[in-house]
């Protein structure tokens, strides 16, 4: 069975491993660049530096869908399409043990690169250290490919992409709708700035005096200008009252501190794994159901 | 023949689509070291059958014994061979591949044998499936088959879409392994002549119901072809049944169940029944059925 599961998936792992390589390879080059020009060059020259890599990096939020695709949806639904489900379950192997191995093995595969992806990312924004580059938490697009996040992201989308399978039982609709729930949650919880919700937010008064710098790495939820008690303040004065000055009006930030980095990373974990086990077990009843 | 250990029984065996019945109030019982045909015309339930055996299906009602175990589980399972109608292979797969596929799969697999039948069939084996015949694929997928080593084979439709040489390679390939295990095999077919000169068991299921299952020699041999007057086919002696009655002018035609000892109106001219006429007559008569033996649903 672990050969055949080899045997069947192994385009697929060895395209993600070989692109993971080289991106650990640019990653390599470009953190050991960074570390020369955070101490020794300018602003420009680091932000550039940053840049080459990061336009790319940013990229990586969606690598989910393309796990789905390419990892999640062919298991069941490829196996439907072509008939060979009935070549795959009629040997010694029971329905039941060919769900297990397949699933367990390929989810492993699945999480480990994620791993290998985040612990990666996670590397190379410390090359960054002591500048704005290095935001792991208040950046959603670096908080959500570091750490463990792409395992527990990746993970969940391979269990959407199995689940589309067993419904559909064929490549297209299983591939339409894999993509359908990826990206949407994906993008969604960008939009709704979900993770600032994951705990009570801190309050802090920031008092605006010129030009104006949020404190490192903070994830905000929301600000608004208040008065000296630290009542809210109207944005738009009624034209019969004088406005107060907004050079050295104070903000009030409700915010979430870079130290919640570790918790929040396991609380979306655990969200998505909970989802990943609802998903597993639609695939896995369909399947065993489907004989009825 | 009560001594023969059943290999497959089916008892009040159902099986529901949404709301059709593919297979209804189903009896069997099919002895071991069978070759049997299980006939019927497209619709059936002939695959529905197969696959309830095979335990890609589950029964909706009933039950159903392979092997003396319920069907499917890991313990039938590397017992009883399948090839679904499609003849499913993995088109990506080499030919080397699907033995490795059989080899890793299946704890009885016997490899000698795979790599012999695709030599002396001079199927290369760094070929990949997609790339073969159709006649190719089907040796192939019966070298699968056969190579599990089973106690029971069954093959579902085994001869579509083959050309005639094709067919006869395959059904050689399948009797000689017979010969040379004693496998007990089930294939289905809607045509009926691919069968007359392999098969020694019938099974005929019609509208997912068995309307025949016994031994192909003693059907024949039980029943004939009369011809004569009109007027003696409504006088026939009681353990007489007529399964097909066509009359013309004062001419009757029956096709009848009888003992061959039954003693009739020496006006009737009788001959003996040929297993496609036989076969096409209970068809035509859904009601009618010859079911199995007593001494054989006692398994």
């Amino acid at each position: 069975m672990l050969w055949l599961t080899w045997r069947q998936h192994r385009a697929q792992a060895l395209v993600t491993a070989g692109l993971l390589a080289v991106l650990g390879v640019l990653l390599l080059i470009n953190g050991l660049g960074a570390r020369n020009l955070v101490d020794h060059a300018g602003l420009l020259p680091l932000q550039q530096h940053f840049k080459a890599m990061g336009d790319l990096v940013d990229w990586l939020a969606l690598a989910p869908a393309a796990i789905g695709l390419f990892w999640g949806a062919p298991v069941l639904a490829k196996e439907f399409e072509r008939g060979t489900h009935k070549l795959a379950w009629t040997q010694s192997v029971s329905l039941r043990r060919w769900l297990v191995i397949k699933l367990s093995v390929l989810g492993g595969a699945v999480t480990l690169a994620g791993l290998a992806l985040g612990t990666m990312i996670s590397l190379w924004l410390s090359s960054y250290a002591g500048t704005q580059y290095a935001d792991r938490f208040a950046s959603i697009g670096k908080f959500v490919i570091s750490g463990i996040l792409p395992a527990a992201w990746w993970l969940f989308a391979f269990a959407t992409g199995v689940a589309a399978g067993a419904v559909f039982r064929k490549m297209l609709p299983a591939i339409a709708l894999t993509l359908a729930m990826v990206v949407p949650t994906i993008l969604g919880l960008f939009i709704v700035n979900a993770r600032a919700y994951y705990a009570t937010p801190e309050q802090a008064i920031v008092t605006v005096e010129g030009p104006m710098s949020i404190p490192e790495d903070w994830m905000i939820q929301d600000s608004y200008p208040v008065d000296a008690a630290g009542q809210p303040v109207p944005n738009f004065c009624p034209a019969e009252q004088p406005c107060p000055r907004r050079a050295d009006s104070r903000i009030l930030f409700l915010y979430q501190p870079p130290s919640r980095y570790w918790r929040f990373q396991w609380t979306e974990a655990a969200a998505l794994f909970a989802a990943t086990l609802a998903l597993g077990a639609v695939a896995v009843t369909r399947t065993l159901r489907g004989r009825t | 023949m009560t001594d023969e250990p059943a290999v497959l029984t089916a008892t009040g065996l159902g099986k529901r689509y949404r709301r059709t019945w593919a297979l209804r109030d189903c009896s069997l019982a099919i002895p071991a070291g069978r070759v049997v045909a299980l006939v019927g015309p497209n619709g059936a339930g002939k695959t529905t059958l197969l696959h309830l055996v095979i335990g890609l299906r589950t029964p909706t009602q009933g039950s159903l014994r392979v092997l003396g175990e319920p069907p499917g589980k890991d313990t039938t399972l590397p017992r009883v061979a399948f090839m679904a109608q499609e003849r499913p292979l993995y088109d990506g797969f080499t030919v080397a591949d699907m033995l490795r596929f059989g080899r890793r799969l299946n704890p009885r697999w016997d490899a000698d044998l795979g790599e012999k039948r695709l030599a002396a069939l001079d199927i290369p084996l760094d070929r990949k499936v997609g790339q073969l015949s159709g006649g190719q694929q089907a040796q192939v997928a019966l070298t699968l088959a056969l190579g599990k080593r089973p106690d029971l084979l069954l093959l579902d439709e085994p001869l579509a879409n083959l050309d005639p040489l094709a067919r006869h390679d395959l059904m050689r390939a399948l009797m000689t392994a017979v010969a040379e295990t004693g496998l007990t095999v089930v294939l289905s077919s809607h045509i009926v002549a691919d069968l007359e000169n392999t098969c020694d068991w019938l099974v005929v299921l019609n509208r997912g119901r068995v309307q025949v299952s016994g031994d192909l020699e003693e059907l024949l041999r039980c029943h004939q072809v009369l011809s004569g007057p009109a007027e003696l086919a409504d006088r026939l002696p009681e353990p007489v049944s007529v399964i097909e009655d066509d009359r013309a002018e004062r001419q009757a035609s029956l096709l009848v169940r009888a003992e061959p000892s039954t003693v009739l109106d020496p006006r009737w001219h009788s001959r003996p029944v040929g297993l496609e006429e036989l076969v096409l007559a209970y068809l035509r008569r859904p009601e009618a059925a010859t079911l199995p033996r007593p001494s054989l649903t006692r398994i």
